[in-house]
């Protein structure tokens, strides 16, 4: 035993010695610096298994005082490293050999080290014992103190885990889980080592409580439990050292049932048992249930989880007594309260039920959890819980603890601060209690909740109350004060948002304190946006250095998420809840709805000085993507907000038009100076952006998003405005929407008639247009003839018949064309502000007839086709001779060389949305006006690209003049803009339209197909045209969408996909070069899939008289051959784009899957290229890439078995079907990522094992040897030949329902296959 | 039967790959040529259930690439051809905002292909500024540049053209010749990229393979930019 340290430290402090012959795969790596080497070292010990028990001799040794003796002489940080290192070896070696340990060794050694992390090492010490004394090392023993925490904690967490991987094996003597045959431990009993070393422990520790036989988990608790209450009566005893000690072994027994429980409770994560998750399921479940791992519960059984939670509560009822008592806490009260508090927070977020038998039920959760968000923070404890938790004398005690904690003078801040935060978590638990099981009725979970909340607001209140009179003080204390709060307001009202989910408004408002709640939200709520101002003052608007602004933002979140709850609540919305809900409306309408005034002046007042400063600091570009985020985050506030404004309309109304009337005349006024120069000022950039925020208030307010669809007007404005609810009300609320949105028209068109004069004047703000255009483009057709079958009201009268007449909705329409029209003309180069006034001609066009009526008698609108029609197909470069003579065959409108001149400005993507616009707006077919229009637009761009092709055609113009390839390049897009009117009345018009021209479109691409931006420019346009019309075209049409796809695929690939160009591109090209390729690529790939759409291949197909039809084969073929092209392009890189991964899987698994004998029949390259991307799709995270993957996979196995087609490959590359068995057992069936593809993984795993049946066993003896165990190998073996009977390979091809039956009955086999070869083969 | 149009031959299903696994000696496919079509100089776009509600118009050729035709028909007559109304120059103004990410802008002088485009502004309510990316066509360097989007900038001619190589001189000076037989002496083997000279002469191997080469100019400078070996007779 002697030596056994400076044996370690030499071999961890060894060069590793060189590799031999085939272990040279494993050499260690070269010029390893001492730290890196010292863990390679102790990682190459622990994997060899510590045949020589050195990490225990060392720790032993070391803890008996011996390792300082002979030569090596360590340091005390050098000896708490070591020790750390040999616990975590033992840890390791231990869990990774249980099997070869006796059972008495392993109980020693677990008690040992609970013993010392408990620090009974050091009470042996303390009273002088010798008998640490061994194997003739106590002559080097030093005097030393207690073990470092580093050192106790590790002992504890290992002695958790030890307890973790026999605790099965106690309850239920499981062999086939823990592997603790009787055969074995007969053998093992003898090991002397073994025994040696547990007589050393027993003397080196002699007052070590060793838990043995059937009841040695209550025994331990019943152990935990005593010495954590032994801390609570250590107020008696008067001897100090003995007073610590108790309570630093109550610290410890706490930290220990904490660690514990998290040992238990994790499910999911690896913690180096090397076990499998079977094990860790059941561990769970045992420790939950107590029962042997069987579904049946049997009731009153001992158990690990409730033991816990006794032991917790019965700590923390003595911890509340203590502190209540004390009127406070002391340092060494404080950090064994932290512990008591954690694990009772520990076990309330335990998952119950997670321990299920389905193994693919962790993943679903997970998902679940991940994308369910506040859903998953509630807890559900079992109904035995009930007596503790359902306990108002708890629930009391709790609080008036935290009080005491909070104001407790006998400690520092930051110690007081940790255990007030604790308590807080405790209570968020206890806040997220819910569940019938633990609830008998609505009366207790109303008891219940009224605790929690009156607690909550005493705690708020007191806060409040204490800030008041703080703020007649001095600012820096206040400033000190508020930063300490900042963590327990933002916990509070988290506390309070938590009860308004759980219990809802219907149950809290039955409270006494509902009101006060309310009140508590708005005072809370105005303090916070009150003290935000200050602050954001005092940093005259750099809000980047504002003190408290993060858990000001987060506590300012909680509130509106508080208010959004309960004003967005079904019992409230609804009628269900009658007068009793009108009363809560009421209540929350006069209490709760002001905080949205104060929010909207503060907001604005925040944004202004933050504004001022940045224009005050100016001269640098903003950064695009904080931009987008803060944007974002601004965006999902005022929806927040826009819910309590909700609470009441008028009130809400009247605030935001009295800030806007105090807005609108400096506004209007900055406009008038317009043209006199200069730059922007700090003062202007002020009065723009709050002329913006208020945009953004009222758009919120008004309107609802409704993504993807038309917005809609909020049902809380509808029925402000609805006449039976008190005319006087009703009607002042839609004045002063009509008044606002007069106003909004108004500011409008004061900056548009500026722009159109002095477009480049730095006053006129293009982000202020933006905002404009973005709150018509919400409230224009929400609020122009709603579609009232959406809303409640369905007399359709108040705010809903408002705009619904032709004379009042005609201006505004006319009003939103002019204001596009001036954009289009003067801020061409204004990309958001093109973009938000294609987006709202857009909306407004296909809300349907009516309105798109009143758009064609817009003068404005009338002028913007007039404007398409002279110029929307001139390039950019064309001369201004050019733009007059096109303006000679411009009909109808009165147009300007100067307007013509700015709309020409425009940018092609730009001109081909307005075309869209266009096409939707005239295609009512009843109107003559329309379809006048509509002529004049398809004209304009139609005959010109007539002309270029005859151009092009007649060599008249080279394909590589600038100018027709730009031309191209704008009719491209120009056509990509006809397709996207798919919206409009009678769309099969549009491939009446486009039929023609498709040819012509697609042989574009013989002359410009190395032009990526032309090239990415037709494949979009014919991807989005077969996207948008395969369900509506005729067969002729079919056919020459078919012809020209395929004439275009074939001169994409020549250029892009047969490489044989050499074209050097510079590095800096390159990087550029691959989002380019994916684009080109995608749309490619789209193309190919709508191509192969059942409705196109059934049309194409069928046989007329005059015509005929298209072969399916002749389809399949052309989708063949574009996948051809595609697949040398699909490189791992490109395969990380997740878009692009799962269109190329999804036509692949389609076409693998339809036509396998078609891809048996490829060239060998490209075969392999394929059947590598199976490969590496199967084992995709993205279960849908993985399914199409290993279906494909299985198709090609099949055709195979079928029609030996792969029998050329297979000269070239014998061991195709061996390599993908082997990754397929590899990589997907023996990994944790089987459960969600099991069944194709099945169905690919059966043909390929039928190929060759032989190869297939061999296969199967590789993979076995590989495991090592001879125990598992033999079990593997026995799995697969449960899996695979040879009478069932025989049919494995088979059609009908013998084949059927036989994949049904693989299926099933496979299921029970893999939950038993995973339950020993995966290891976490 | 087949609709004529389709008459394609999928080149690689008669391809089957040999024992040794050696190349297909077919011909790359022969499609239809998909411009042998008139284009469309009218449209009629009818209803496709009521004949009685139909819209139509009659084509007008515009001016694309040519100066606009006044009415339909397009006979070769009335094309007047122009490359733009830059005359002589090597460069055409153009607004910054219209130009488009593969297209070419000169920076500093510099003939350059524009690899990105990005908007920026200064300050939430300024005006619209665009900042390129781009590479000089002929060094492959980085460049940057930023312009208001309303602004002028000027766009380089660029110009590719197709020849042979005839021969490789000693010191790297090259004699091309295109389609129409026309030679071109005064072009020497590319120095950039670094590598791209040596493997020209490689693929050339002293007059051993048949060579073809994409000179490109703007500029009033010329540059070899591409090469491609022309496939073995008989592959």
């Amino acid at each position: 035993m002697e030596g056994a340290t400076q044996e370690l430290l030499q071999i961890l402090s060894s060069a590793p010695p060189t590799p031999t012959g085939t272990a040279a795969q494993s050499s260690p790596p070269h010029n390893l610096n001492p730290i890196a080497l010292l863990h390679y070292n102790l990682e190459r010990l622990r994997e060899s298994g510590d045949e020589r028990y050195l990490f225990l001799r060392c720790l032993l040794e070391l803890l008996s005082g011996g390792g300082s003796s002979g030569t090596s002489n360590i340091s005390v940080d050098e000896e708490e490293r070591l020790l750390y290192h040999c616990i975590a070896g033992i840890r390791h070696t231990t869990l990774h050999q249980w099997d070869y340990r006796t059972q008495s060794y392993k109980c020693c050694l677990r008690d040992f080290l609970f013993a010392v992390g408990l620090g009974m090492l050091d009470n042996d010490y303390h009273r002088g014992n010798t008998n640490g004394n061994f194997g003739g090392a106590g002559n080097g023993n030093r005097s030393r103190g207690p073990l470092p925490k580093s050192v106790t904690m590790a002992c504890l967490s290992c002695a958790a885990s030890m307890w973790k991987r026999g605790w099965t094996t106690d309850h239920n003597n499981n062999d086939s889980i823990n592997g603790d045959g009787p055969h074995q431990s007969s053998l093992l009993e003898k090991d002397d080592g073994q025994s040696y070393l547990e007589s050393i422990m027993t003397s080196l520790l002699p007052s070590m409580i060793q838990f043995k036989g059937d009841r040695s988990m209550e025994l331990l608790f019943e152990y935990l439990d005593r010495r954590i209450s032994d801390a609570f009566h250590a107020s008696a005893v008067v001897d100090m050292p003995q007073r610590y000690k108790l309570q630093h072994e109550a610290t410890m027994s706490a930290t220990f049932v904490k660690l514990l429980v998290g040992e238990f409770a994790a499910l999911g994560v690896g913690g180096g048992y090397e076990q499998s998750p079977e094990f860790h399921r059941l561990c769970h479940r045992i420790f939950e249930f107590g029962s042997g791992g069987g579904d049946d519960v049997v009731e009153g059984q001992w158990c690990g989880l409730d033991a816990a939670m006794r032991t917790s509560m019965t700590a923390l009822a003595s911890l509340a007594k203590q502190i209540l008592d004390n009127g406070g806490t002391s340092p060494k009260d404080e950090e064994l309260g932290s512990c008591i508090i954690d694990v009772a927070t520990d076990v309330l977020s335990w998952e119950f039920g997670a321990s299920g038998r389905d193994p693919s039920a962790v993943s679903r959760r997970n998902h679940q959890n991940d994308a369910g968000g506040g859903a998953g923070l509630l807890l559900r404890p079992p109904r035995k819980w009930r007596d503790v938790l359902i306990n108002p004398e708890f629930m009391g005690a709790m609080f008036r603890v935290y009080m005491a904690v909070r104001t407790s003078p006998s400690s520092s801040s930051n110690e007081r601060g940790r255990m007030a935060h604790r308590l807080r978590q405790l209570l968020l638990q206890l806040s997220s209690v819910t569940g019938n099981a633990i609830f008998d009725d609505e009366r207790e979970q109303g008891a219940y909740a009224s605790f929690l909340m009156e607690g909550c607001l005493n705690v708020l209140e007191s806060i409040l109350e204490d800030q008041r009179l703080l703020q007649q003080q001095q600012q820096g204390e206040l400033s000190m004060y508020l930063e300490q709060l900042g963590d327990e307001i933002v916990d509070l009202v988290a506390m309070l948002s938590r009860l308004t989910a759980n219990f809802k408004v219907h149950i809290l408002s039955q409270l006494s304190s509902f009101h006060r709640y309310l009140s508590a939200l708005r005072a809370v709520g105005e303090w916070l946006l009150d003290s935000s101002l200050v602050e954001c003052q005092r940093v005259e608007g750099d809000v980047e250095s504002m003190e408290g602004a993060d858990w000001r933002n987060d506590a300012i979140a909680q509130i509106l998420h508080c208010s959004d709850a309960m004003a967005g609540d079904y019992w409230l919305a609804s009628d269900a809840g009658g007068q009793e809900a009108m009363d809560v409306l009421r209540a929350l309408s006069s209490i709760l709805a002001p905080l949205y005034g104060r929010y909207c002046r503060v907001r604005s007042r925040i944004s202004c000085l933050e504004e001022h400063y940045l224009a005050r600091e100016g001269g640098t570009d903003l950064d695009e993507i904080r931009e987008e985020i803060s944007a974002s985050g601004l965006n999902e506030e005022m929806s927040s907000a826009a819910s309590l404004g909700r609470l009441n309309v008028l009130a809400s109304m009247s605030t935001l038009s009295e800030m806007f009337q105090q807005c609108m005349p400096r506004l209007l006024s900055l406009f008038e100076g317009a043209g006199m120069g200069g730059d922007m000022t700090p003062d202007m950039a002020v009065i723009l952006e709050e002329a913006r925020i208020l945009l953004l208030f009222v758009g919120h307010l008004l309107t609802d998003d409704c993504v993807g669809e038309t917005p809609s007007i909020p049902e809380s404005i509808v029925n402000a405005c609805r006449p039976s609810r008190g005319v006087e009300t009703s009607e002042s609320c839609a004045s002063s929407i009509v008044t606002l949105i007069g106003a909004l028209q108004s500011v409008a068109e004061a900056q548009a008639t500026k722009v159109a004069a002095y477009p480049a004047d730095p006053r006129l703000s293009p982000l202020l247009a933006k905002t404009l255009l973005w709150f018509f483009c919400r409230w224009a057709p929400a609020y122009i003839l709603p579609t009232s079958d959406e809303y409640s009201d369905t007399t359709g009268g108040g705010i809903l018949s408002t705009y619904s007449k032709p004379e009042i909705a005609q201006p505004v329409i006319s009003f939103c064309s002019t204001l596009c029209l001036v954009y289009f003309c003067h801020w061409p180069q204004e990309k958001e502000v093109q973009d938000e006034c294609t987006s709202l001609l857009l909306a407004l066009a296909k809300k349907g007839a009516f309105v798109r009526g009143l758009m064609v008698n817009s003068p404005s609108f009338e002028k913007i086709a007039a404007l398409h029609s002279v110029c929307g197909s001139l390039r950019h470069n064309a001369s201004q001779q050019e733009l007059s003579s096109a303006m000679t065959t411009a009909m109808g409108a009165d147009l300007s060389i100067d307007v013509v001149m700015g709309y020409h400005r425009l940018p092609y993507a730009e001109r081909a949305r307005v075309l869209t616009c266009l096409v939707v707006a005239c295609s009512e077919m009843h109107c003559e006006k329309s379809i006048v229009m509509l002529n004049s637009c398809l004209r304009a761009v139609e005959a010109p690209f007539s002309t270029l092709v005859q151009a092009l055609l007649n060599k008249q113009v080279r394909s590589d003049d600038a100018n027709a390839q730009e031309s191209a390049c704008l009719f491209i897009l120009l056509y990509g803009g006809i397709v996207l009117a798919s919206e409009m009345s009678e769309p099969e018009r549009i491939p009446h339209f486009i039929t023609p021209s498709l040819p012509h479109l697609s042989g574009l691409m013989t002359y410009y197909a190395e032009d990526l931006t032309i090239c990415e420019g037709l494949l979009r346009l014919f991807r989005d045209y077969a996207e948008q019309y395969i369900a509506m075209m005729t067969r002729e049409q079919s056919i020459e969408l078919f012809t020209a796809s395929a004439t275009l695929l074939r001169h994409y690939s020549e250029r892009h996909c047969k490489n044989r160009v050499i074209h050097k591109r510079s590095e800096v090209e390159e990087e550029f070069d691959e989002e380019q390729k994916y684009n080109d690529v995608l749309c490619a790939i789209q193309l190919l899939i709508h191509l192969g759409t059942k409705d196109f291949t059934v049309v194409c197909n069928m046989s007329t008289s005059s015509f005929n039809g298209v072969e399916t084969g002749q389809i399949t073929d052309v989708i063949f051959f574009g996948l051809q092209q595609v697949l040398p392009l699909m490189t791992q890189g490109l395969l990380q784009f997740p878009t692009l991964c799962q269109y190329y899987f999804s036509l692949v698994g389609f076409m693998v899957e339809t036509y396998p004998e078609k891809l048996c029949g490829l060239p060998f390259d490209l075969f392999n290229s394929l059947l590598e991307s199976l490969l590496f799709g199967m084992s995709h995270s993205d279960a849908l890439v993985a399914k199409s993957s290993l279906q494909g996979l299985a198709s090609l196995a099949r055709e195979h078995l079928r029609s030996q087609a792969l029998l050329p490959h297979l000269s070239t590359k014998a061991d195709i079907f061996d390599n993908c068995s082997y990754r397929l057992m590899k990589e997907v069936v023996f990994q944790p990522i089987i459960w969600d593809r099991l069944e194709p993984a099945g169905m690919a795993f059966l043909p390929l094992a039928a190929i060759d049946f032989q190869k297939f066993i061999g296969l199967v003896n590789v993979v076995s040897q590989q495991l090592g165990c001879g125990e598992k190998q033999r079990r593997l073996h026995t799995a697969f030949e449960e899996l695979i009977k040879p009478d069932m390979l025989s049919k494995v091809a088979a059609e009908g329902r013998e084949g059927r039956f036989v994949r049904l009955q693989f299926k099933n086999a496979f299921n029970v296959f893999v939950r038993d070869v995973h339950s020993f083969l995966v290891m976490r | 039967m087949r609709h004529k149009c389709l008459s394609v031959t999928w080149w690689w299903k008669d391809r089957r790959p040999s024992v040794s696994g050696s190349e297909n000696p077919h011909p790359p496919p022969i499609f239809f040529i998909n411009l042998s079509r008139p284009p469309p100089a009218a449209f009629d776009i009818h209803h496709t259930t009521s004949s009685s509600s139909s819209i139509s118009a009659t084509g007008v050729a515009a001016s694309v690439v040519a100066q606009p035709a006044s009415h339909s028909t397009m006979s070769d007559s009335e094309y007047n051809i122009e490359s733009a109304d830059a005359g002589a120059s090597t460069t055409i103004p153009m607004e910054a905002g219209q130009i488009k990410k593969g297209g070419f802008i000169m920076i500093k002088g510099k003939p350059c292909k524009v690899l990105n485009i990005s908007v920026s502004k200064t300050g939430k309510h300024g005006h619209a500024k665009c900042n390129f990316t781009a590479t000089d066509i002929f060094t492959g360097k980085k460049l940057e540049d930023m312009v208001p989007s309303s602004h002028g900038t000027t766009v380089p001619i660029v110009n590719r053209t197709e020849w042979e190589i005839m021969d490789i001189g000693e010191d790297g000076e090259v004699t091309l010749m295109d389609e129409a037989g026309n030679q071109k002496t005064d072009i020497n083997l590319p120095t950039y990229p670094e590598t791209m000279a040596q493997e020209i002469r490689d693929a050339w191997a002293d007059g051993e393979n048949q060579v073809s080469c994409t000179v490109q100019s703007a500029v009033g400078i010329e540059q070899i930019v591409a090469f491609k070996k022309a496939a073995a007779e008989g592959s």
